[in-house]
């Protein structure tokens, strides 16, 4: 297995699509950083207006935290494009090229390969956010420093510099889920295409209808909305609520979890079946 | 029985008599002058924002004043300060530039306190109305002030044991109106139905606790 796993990861490092995400999002973190450091304070001001005309505010707004939260939030929308051009092509492009006609041949069970690119999706998956994370927290670092973390949704909420680690690390957690959805997605449609436009498009295209029927269909599809998984993509936002709601964060877990296994199950089960006779 | 009722109630007229004896100019002038009095010193401070739709723990930190006005808080993280210092506001008023009345005294957690509300004669003056009360030691308990900018504040004040009237705990009250973030900022694309549209005005407090003055 392991030796089908870095067989797989060796397939990907060589492409070169693999460091089109990466840098997209490095060059997205330096641009919005170097951005953040001109135009930050009127941002800020603009946002926090109404508490500027009643206190006075002391202390280091723009931060590392400040601007890794706000590239998380703007990012994990984008970010599912990015995914889906690696792991989309990850069967369906040995389907086009017929190389997955030889692995199939190969003393494994397909069982075995299906779950090699499965687990080499995964760590490019994680790669790609810890990425995001790191570099946003680290360059943020260099360019403001820490600080407490001001969050405004329905109230604001300011969080401690030293409160905010282990929320970082559970929203980065529901966030990776939220994209192994993503993930475990492109797969299942890429075991069923035979070229790479089908997965890639087909991901991208039902993330996007349902991010729009989730907002303008809002008051139509209310009721269902919980289990759609597009709704918990920003979910990870649950971690920086003052009082965390649990039953929201297990809910979002769950439903999430079940995405990713019924995704990863209809694939295993169309690829052991699949004919590489035709 | 009637001679101590009546020597009782000649002891209390006295009283009051005295505590009213000097005008109340001179009285919010005695004010001024005592909180003009206090040299430099540095202090801990405890903050504590009660809003209810700010989430923000305890901060803590050192406070700096230097005469005349220059007070410098260094609080550990992000906080949220008090717009107004309200000795520094009344230090300043030049009592001259204010009508001057006296109101019913008032009792302010549990001092007696002379009323007295300013009314500036100036229309261009940034105070449109305040009120201060004045206790026995001549040291304002209780502040209102209604600005052109900032709206209502009202301070209550509480003060140290010690030779200068510096505050052991000032409680500012305010009034706030709610935030309205547009969702796509927020993230929560799905709060563009939510049917609340106006900003709700809240009362809110900020509490400031002193402790370890050190005057220089």
């Amino acid at each position: 297995m392991l030796k089908l796993i870095k067989l797989e990861l060796f397939k990907i490092l060589t492409r070169p699509r693999t460091y089109i995400g990466f840098g997209a999002v490095i060059f997205i973190v330096l641009a919005f950083q170097i951005s953040l450091y001109f135009q930050g304070k009127a941002v800020v001001s603009f946002i926090l207006d109404n508490l500027e005309n009643t206190f006075q505010m002391a202390g280091n707004i723009i931060n590392a935290n400040l601007a890794t939260y706000i590239l998380l939030n703007g990012l994990l929308i984008h970010i599912p494009i990015l995914i889906c051009l690696v792991t989309g092509d990850i069967i369906s492009g040995e389907a086009s090229s017929g190389t997955i006609r030889i692995w199939l041949q190969k003393p494994y069970s397909r069982s075995k390969i299906f779950f090699a690119k499965v687990i080499t999706s995964v760590i490019y998956t994680i790669s790609l956010l810890l990425v995001l994370g790191l570099f946003s927290y680290i360059l943020g670092y260099l360019m403001f420093g820490f600080g407490d973390l001001v969050v405004v949704k329905q109230g604001v909420s300011i969080f401690n510099q030293d409160d905010l680690f282990w929320r970082f690390s559970y929203a980065f957690l529901i966030g990776a889920t939220s994209m192994l959805v993503v993930t475990s997605l492109s797969i299942m449609i890429s075991s069923f295409a035979t070229n790479s436009i089908v997965p890639i498009v087909g991901t991208i295209a039902i993330i996007i209808v349902l991010n729009v029927l989730t907002i303008l269909g809002y008051t139509v599809f209310e009721p269902i909305l919980p289990y759609v998984f597009t709704t918990h993509f920003n979910r990870w936002q649950l971690m920086f609520d003052y009082d965390l709601n649990y039953n929201e964060i297990a809910q979002t877990f769950i439903v999430q979890s079940f995405y990713i296994l019924l995704f990863l199950a209809i694939g295993l089960i169309h690829f052991k079946n699949k004919d590489i006779l035709s | 029985m009637k001679i101590f009722i009546n020597l009782f109630l000649i002891s209390i007229l006295t009283i009051v008599a005295n505590a009213q004896s000097i005008s109340k100019e001179e009285l919010l002038s005695l004010s001024i002058k005592q909180l003009k009095s206090i040299p430099n010193y540095t202090c801990d401070v405890e903050l504590k924002v009660d809003v209810e739709f700010i989430k923000i723990g305890e901060r803590k930190g050192k406070l700096s004043y230097i005469k005349p006005d220059s007070l410098k808080y260094d609080i550990e993280g992000f906080a949220l300060l008090p717009k107004e210092d309200p000795l520094t506001k009344i230090k300043n008023l030049n009592i001259k530039n204010y009508t001057i009345i006296e109101l019913e005294s008032e009792s302010i957690s549990n001092e007696l306190c002379r009323n007295i509300k300013i009314v500036p004669n100036n229309t261009d003056d940034d105070i449109i109305l305040g009120q201060v009360w004045i206790d026995k030691k001549n040291n304002i308990r209780q502040l209102s002030i209604f600005t052109k900018e900032q709206g209502k504040f009202d301070f209550l004040i509480d003060y140290m044991n010690y030779k200068y009237p510096v505050p052991q705990k000032i409680t500012v009250m305010f009034d706030i109106k709610d935030m309205k973030i547009p969702p796509g900022m927020t993230g929560e694309l799905n709060k563009f139905y939510n049917k609340e549209k106006k900003q709700k005005t809240t009362s809110g407090k900020i509490l400031l606790n002193y402790s370890n003055y050190s005057f220089k």
